[in-house]
């Protein structure tokens, strides 16, 4: 029985390394994979300890320790899943326009210019928060620090200038690191400061009305998983609310008009969590499909190189039969051999896992710019879950393939066949061939060894599909946005632009004038509102007209043409139980909306990955609509002929003549991009890069990995046939070209079959995925020209690693191999 | 008979060839001329060791020699390469083995075929070629589709026989052709190789088997790498097959067989 465990790792030394290589590929990438998935119900309390964010921040207008935050405290306090609350003051500086132009302002000054309406002050040096936040990225620099959440990096930078303009007097400061608060990440108007601008600030409010002190309460609960914190977040901040309604109602009874009514908020992690989640569940589940992937093709492998020593060794196996060994014995020692190695690499690949998991948890962090993935910590489960399924599948394997070995018998070993007599079938005879005859031998190889031709059509097809996918998912992330802009409900204009005058129009006209010039309307107006008179909260867009715009949002219905008639997003309408035809009232906010209530007709759906948005709506009679101190600097959004896009540049010359200014007092100047960019897009593309390339090299690896192991094998094993072709006149090159045309030939029907498949299910295997994770219907365009590169560029590598491993063709002698006795 | 080009199909100066075993030379051939005269069927004999396949395996061109040259039908073959002696063997070189090394994976036609393609006749001749060869040596048509581990050893043989003759070769080489088979095999083989001879090939062929050495009209006698002498029996006749085998048997006691 040893000299046939010591034939089998003669013959499949190579075999051995690649099996062994992609079994510590698959348990470190399922232990890694499996810990981001089944780390996710902790990731954001982890990530809660690890920032010092607080997980439900209620924003109370009054000043510090009023009568309706004490009440709030007491109400929290009542609670016994509170691990921690404290408040904290903030500054609340409303900046706006007033007679002198630009007189109070706030300006991040690196590439797209970005100045704040308004902005909350927070103090760092505060040593009285017990939410005091963690920095990180720190920087040092001229000027007083600012602190940024972590969604500022997707557009500027740590180090960044800034200016605070206050009075007629430039205080200049820097961004001087990060800070991570889930609460606040996704909101662009909470700054921590230190302590000496702070106090300036602060005493500046002391005469100053548009600087108000109001103060924030943060609360820990005690929950570690995450649904239930999310529950109590919801719950606990629902009830907060309520304080603060009933407080205010006590005043108006008590006081009447004179009473005092104490505005009140709450932000939970919740808008975080949706932004992120998806995203690092996605990364986690690729590594888990990547993992099994590579488990089949370990699996593949293994049945070939069993299968194949079955075939060989047939007269030794019929000489142990003879001898008494039972089949059993002999699956067994097979099964010994895959044990010892998968069982050898599987320590390797566990080392490798907890070794890698922080480095890798480093590498999403930076790539997806979310502090919180270092939470994710090992699970221990997971390394159970990746040594059953390499157990499995080798147990499994190593069983069915030496399956024959039943058929075995002692006869045999005489006749060194196995008892069959049609078991082989000329599926190209060659008198029938019409192609080149190297070309026919190869084909001949191919349908005479089906386990290995079936093997690499399989693996060549897996790896195809998945470069395929991948490459759809690529040029719709990083080529052509389209599909994922559709997705965002973000439109995308060439420019938003925003100015700080008393009087704007005059410059609006200016750009109006410019060449190709198309169209432009206000951008950006949120509103939100209650549906009828329930307490569920809707929030969206309104457009003044939806005929310019660039993004195609409807997938289903159409879109508004009447002034009643709203887009609504599927996932909101779902849940609420609407349905394309339904009609709904509105009833908007009275400090952004005037209180307006309205009748909507819902005609069509679109979709909204990132949550920001649940319906569409014409924007009716702005003037009723909206503040007159919004409408003042409101943004537009400007729309230009694709090639006289004019740049920064040229719209600021315009503008500059228009009153002969030195400079342009922009609210605003944003691409279209770099709006979507706000929207995580540009994470998104980074990880495509990572991501294509890895792919990319890892197909390229494994179908060259696996070539050298079959041709290694197969020069080993019909070394005698390639001998007698040689002493019948073939020459090296004959023989190099029909290995290689065998396995050309397999990699076309793989690669073809592959990539076509892989190009038409990507947009339908998203959507099947994306129901699960929130995201809804893909329609990614397929780039038919990298689905064709793919499916040249397989064979090509196949014929090139063929070639290269059918090289040592040229070291074998007739003369000295038609010696060796069969 | 064909028209002789050559007097000599194979003549050899001075060859010489050595084998290193773990740093040892190991000479086999040493300064061996030798002249093969077309049309003539040369029998090679020897002690087993002395070096009979080295010099077939040299002769036909399947391996070069350490020194000295081989010129092959007026080619000089110990000059070539690997890949051009390959294609020199296409059309000059047809070969019988003991064991008949046919691929396992092909039927035995398509085993004829994969040489006979290489002719670069029109693949039509080639396969009628085939089957008229086929025919001759009695293997019947529903034998083509037959693969090697379904026929018996005298079959495979004559498989190996319509393999080597395909090509219309100007030399057959046979390294103990009937060695794995039973008399009544060998006969019938060695009789297709008479044929074949008589039809004009040349043959060359080592055998240890007295009955079948009688076939060839020159015997040659290998010992340490030179031909120690050689006997010239003439044209085989199964009348005078008695009396050659006397002469032969005389022959090889005086070099002490
Ligand atoms: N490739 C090789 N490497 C080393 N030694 C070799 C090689 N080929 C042949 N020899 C040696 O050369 C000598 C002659 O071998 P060869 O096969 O020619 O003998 P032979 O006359 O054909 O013997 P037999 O009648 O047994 O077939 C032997 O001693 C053999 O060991
Ligand atoms: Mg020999």
């Amino acid at each position: 029985m040893w000299s046939i465990i010591k034939s089998h790792f003669h013959k499949g030394k190579t075999g051995f390394f690649i099996t062994g290589l992609f079994v510590v590929l698959s348990v470190m990438m399922m232990i890694i994979g499996l810990s981001i998935c089944l780390g996710m119900g902790g990731v954001y309390y982890n990530a809660r300890n690890l920032s010092n964010s607080p997980d439900l921040a209620v924003f109370v207008y009054e000043e510090l320790n009023g009568p309706l935050s004490t009440r709030m405290i007491s109400a929290i306090n009542e609670r016994d899943d509170i691990d921690c609350v404290d408040s904290q003051p903030m500054l609340w500086q409303e900046m706006p326009v007033n007679d002198n132009n630009y007189q109070c302002t706030f300006i991040f000054s690196e590439g797209n210019t970005m100045s704040l309406k308004r902005i909350g002050f927070l103090n760092i040096d505060d040593q009285n928060n017990k939410f005091k936040p963690y920095i990180r990225n720190q920087v040092s620099g001229e000027g007083f620090k600012i602190y940024v959440t972590g969604n500022y990096l997707i557009t500027g930078h740590v180090g960044d200038k800034v200016m605070y303009r206050y009075n007629g007097e430039n205080y200049w400061g820097y961004v001087a690191g990060v800070y991570d608060d889930m609460t606040k990440i996704y909101s662009e108007v909470y700054y921590y400061v230190e302590n000496d601008f702070y106090q300036m600030v602060s005493r500046n409010s002391k005469t100053d009305e548009s600087i108000v002190e109001e103060q924030i309460i943060n609360v820990h609960f005690t929950y570690q998983d995450d649904a239930e914190n999310a529950k109590a977040q919801l719950e606990c901040g629902k009830a907060l609310m309520n304080v603060a309604n009933e407080y205010n109602y006590e005043q108006v009874l008590l006081y009447g008009d004179d009473a005092k009514i104490i505005g009140a908020g709450y932000n939970d992690r919740q808008t975080f969590k949706d932004a992120t989640s998806s995203f690092i569940l996605i990364l986690g589940a690729a590594m888990i499909t990547f993992s099994v992937i590579v488990a089949v093709i370990v699996a593949l492998v293994i049945g070939f190189l069993v299968r194949s020593s079955v075939m060989d060794e047939v007269r030794n196996l019929g000489v142990f039969k003879a001898l008494g060994y039972t089949t059993d014995m002999l699956r067994l020692s097979y099964l010994a051999i895959y044990s010892v190695i998968s069982g050898i690499c599987m320590i390797i690949g566990i080392i490798l896992g907890i070794t890698l998991m922080p480095t890798f948890v480093n590498i999403i962090t930076d790539m997806a710019r979310l502090e919180c993935c270092k939470a994710i910590g090992l699970n221990v489960g997971s390394v159970f879950v990746a040594i059953a399924l390499i157990i499995a599948v080798i147990s499994a394997v190593v069983m069915l393939a030496t399956s024959r070995v039943k058929r075995v018998t002692p006869l045999s070993a005489m006749r060194n066949n196995f008892e069959t007599h049609s078991f082989k079938r000329n599926l190209v005879p060659l008198a029938k061939s019409k192609l080149p005859v190297n070309s026919t031998l190869g084909v001949k190889s191919v349908t005479s060894e089906v386990n290995r031709s079936v093997m690499v059509v399989i693996v060549v097809l897996i790896m195809s599909l998945l470069c395929s996918f991948v490459s759809v998912v690529f040029y719709n992330l990083k080529v052509d946005q389209t599909a994922i802009i559709n997705m965002a409900a973000t439109e995308n204009p060439d420019y938003i632009i925003g100015l700080r005058y008393e009087d704007s129009d005059p410059y609006f006209e200016a750009i109006r004038s410019m060449d190709g010039y198309q169209a432009d309307m206000l951008a950006e107006v949120y509103c939100g509102g209650y549906i009828g008179d329930s307490d569920d909260w809707i929030r969206g867009e309104f457009f003044e007209r939806f005929d310019i715009l660039r993004t195609d949002f409807v997938y289903k219905g159409r879109y508004p043409k009447h002034k009643n008639e709203i887009i609504i997003n599927e996932k909101f309408a779902k849940q609420n139980g609407f349905e394309i035809g339904d009609s709904f009232t509105v009833s908007f906010d009275e400090f952004t909306m005037n209180a307006v209530k309205n009748e909507y007709v819902i005609v069509g759906y679109f979709q909204s990955i990132f949550e920001n948005c649940h319906y569409m709506a014409f924007l009716d009679n702005i003037i009723d609509m909206l503040p007159a101190e919004e409408l003042k600097t409101a943004p537009r959004m400007f729309y230009f002929d694709k090639d006289k896009v004019p740049t920064y540049d040229q719209i600021t010359q315009v503008l500059k003549k228009v009153n002969n200014e030195e400079n342009i007092h922009y609210g605003a100047f944003l691409t279209g991009k770099a709006r979507l960019g706000n929207m995580i897009l540009n994470v998104v593309e980074t990880a495509a890069d990572a991501v294509m390339t890895v792919f990319i090299a890892v197909t390229a690896i494994i179908i060259s990995l696996l070539l050298v192991m079959l041709i290694k094998l197969k020069l080993l094993r019909e070394r005698r046939n390639y001998a007698i072709y040689k002493a019948l006149g073939y020459t090296t090159p004959n023989i190099m070209t029909q290995i290689a045309v065998a396995m050309v030939i397999l990699g076309v029907i793989g690669s073809l079959i592959g990539g076509i498949v892989g190009a038409l299910i990507t947009s339908p295997m998203l959507t099947a995925m994306g129901s699960f994770i929130g995201a809804g219907h893909f329609a990614f365009i397929i780039p038919w020209g990298y689905v064709v590169g793919i499916i040249v560029c397989i064979p090509l590598l196949i014929y090139l690693v063929s070639m290269l491993c059918a090289i040592p063709v040229r070291k074998i002698a007739p003369a000295t191999l038609l010696r060796e006795r069969g | 008979m064909e028209n002789k080009e050559f007097e000599n199909i194979i003549v050899t100066e001075g060859l010489c060839k050595s084998f290193s075993v773990g740093g040892v030379q190991q000479h086999v051939l040493n300064n061996l001329d030798l002249q093969i005269a077309d049309g003539d069927f040369t029998v090679i004999m020897g002690n087993s060791g002395s070096g009979k396949s080295t010099l077939l395996y040299a002769l036909s061109g399947m391996d070069k020699p350490t020194l000295g040259n081989i010129v092959f039908a007026g080619e000089k073959i110990s000059e070539y390469s690997n890949d051009r002696l390959a294609k020199f063997r296409r059309n000059n070189c047809g070969f019988i083995f003991q064991e008949v090394f046919l691929n396992d994976n092909m039927s035995v036609m398509d085993n004829v075929l994969a040489s006979g393609y290489l002719s670069g006749l029109a693949r039509k001749d080639v396969y009628k070629k085939a089957c008229e060869y086929f025919d001759l040596v009695g293997i019947p048509c529903e034998m083509y589709k037959k693969f090697p581990s379904q026929m018996s050893g005298g079959e495979l043989q004559r498989v190996g026989l319509v393999r080597a003759i395909i090509n219309n070769p100007k030399v057959i080489f046979a390294d103990e052709p009937t060695g794995a088979l039973n008399s009544a095999n060998s006969i019938a083989v060695l009789d297709l190789m008479n044929k074949f001879h008589r039809e004009g090939k040349n043959i060359v062929m080592v055998t240890h088997d007295i009955k079948s050495a009688v076939r060839g009209n020159r015997v040659l006698y290998l010992k340490d790498g030179v031909i120690l002498n050689e006997i010239t029996l003439g044209e085989y006749d199964k009348d005078n097959e008695k009396q050659r085998l006397e002469t032969l048997k005389v022959f090889l006691d005086e070099m002490g067989w």
